[in-house]
């Protein structure tokens, strides 16, 4: 069968596809840069991760669960908030694997091992996209967090959860939030500062 | 002037400076608004009379504003829609092949309902 004999049968299916792709197309450059974020920029992992959500949010909207008349602000952040829960159900299954790993010092391989404390170049999750108005500094400080640590500041500094919501979703203590959130925060403090101090000496 | 109570108070990086290590949570929690009642109340006290934790707790709060500036989303326009037809452009071709397979597929299924 081909794509073009499938295609929606009545108008107000062909409508709801035409303004849900419209929606997708509007909203692809914040999904891939929270996917690159998340991923610390493997450009592979964030296509996939933006591709399975805009199915996902595609079968809540025929299922009438996300509603495209909501504003856009709604609508997006629904698809970032998709894209967040399908990592996180990804990163649960390989600590699971990883059972007896210490999840805070968790690498975004899966493998535990010293935190990396400086990104890569290439790791800079908005490449490609409206670099001028991108905190390099803080991506590079972000994607050298471990998994558990940059998944907090996520969910709690960029996307505003709150600490409940967050410790529900990553099935952990409240406390447990609170204490990888302080640990965090201070460690890209440091982190950027020893970025701001080598430019000063760099430059 | 000495602090008489912080006489290392000179030495502070307000870029770097933890604060108390007890202080830690509260301090986090004073940052982001999620302090509340006689926590609230005990780490405003203590900000008020240790630099230490002041220079920790302004540090955290440029953190957190240096972040939502960040969040790299394009900003909203008054009156943004979103049914105005695009295509999308950074993703990989094969990829958008399989979504527009996938979207066909839930239509169909959903058509069959």
């Amino acid at each position: 069968m081909t794509v073009t004999e499938t295609a929606p049968s009545t108008n107000e299916s062909a409508q709801l596809r035409s303004r849900f792709a419209a929606l997708a197309a509007r909203s692809e450059a914040d999904l891939l840069r929270t996917a690159r974020r998340l991923c610390r920029g493997d450009e592979d992992r964030a296509q996939d991760f933006v591709q399975d959500a805009l199915i996902r949010a595609y079968v809540a909207c025929r299922e009438g669960r996300f509603d495209l008349n909501a504003s856009f602000a709604e609508t997006r952040g629904y698809l970032l908030r998709t894209i967040t829960n399908l990592f996180i159900n990804e990163y649960r299954r390989r600590i699971k694997w990883d059972a007896g790993t210490d999840v805070d010092t968790l690498t975004s391989g899966g493998q535990s091992g010293p935190v990396q404390t400086h990104a890569k170049a290439a790791d800079v999750p908005g490449m490609g996209l409206e670099e001028d108005s991108l905190d390099e500094p803080l991506e590079n400080a972000l994607a050298a967090l471990s998994e558990a640590s940059r998944l907090v500041v996520i969910m709690v500094d960029i996307e505003e959860r709150s600490y409940e919501e967050t410790a529900q979703i990553l099935q952990v203590p409240i406390g447990t939030v609170r204490s990888r959130l302080a640990r965090a925060r201070q460690h890209l403090r440091e982190l950027l500062y020893s970025y701001a101090v080598e430019r000063r000496l760099t430059t | 002037m000495t602090n008489i109570f912080h006489p290392n108070s000179s030495e502070i990086n307000p870029d770097t400076e933890p604060g108390c290590a007890y202080m830690q949570e509260m301090l986090n929690g004073l940052a982001d608004g999620t302090a509340t009642g006689i926590t609230k109340w005990y780490a405003e006290r203590h900000v008020a009379h240790c630099p230490h934790c002041a220079a920790a707790l302004t540090g955290l709060q440029k953190l957190r504003v240096r972040l939502r500036a960040n969040a790299g989303l394009s900003p909203l326009t008054a009156g943004d829609i979103t049914t105005v037809p695009g295509a999308m452009k950074l993703l990989t071709s094969d990829r958008l092949a399989v979504l527009e397979s996938k979207w066909s597929e839930i239509d169909r299924e959903n058509s069959r309902l």
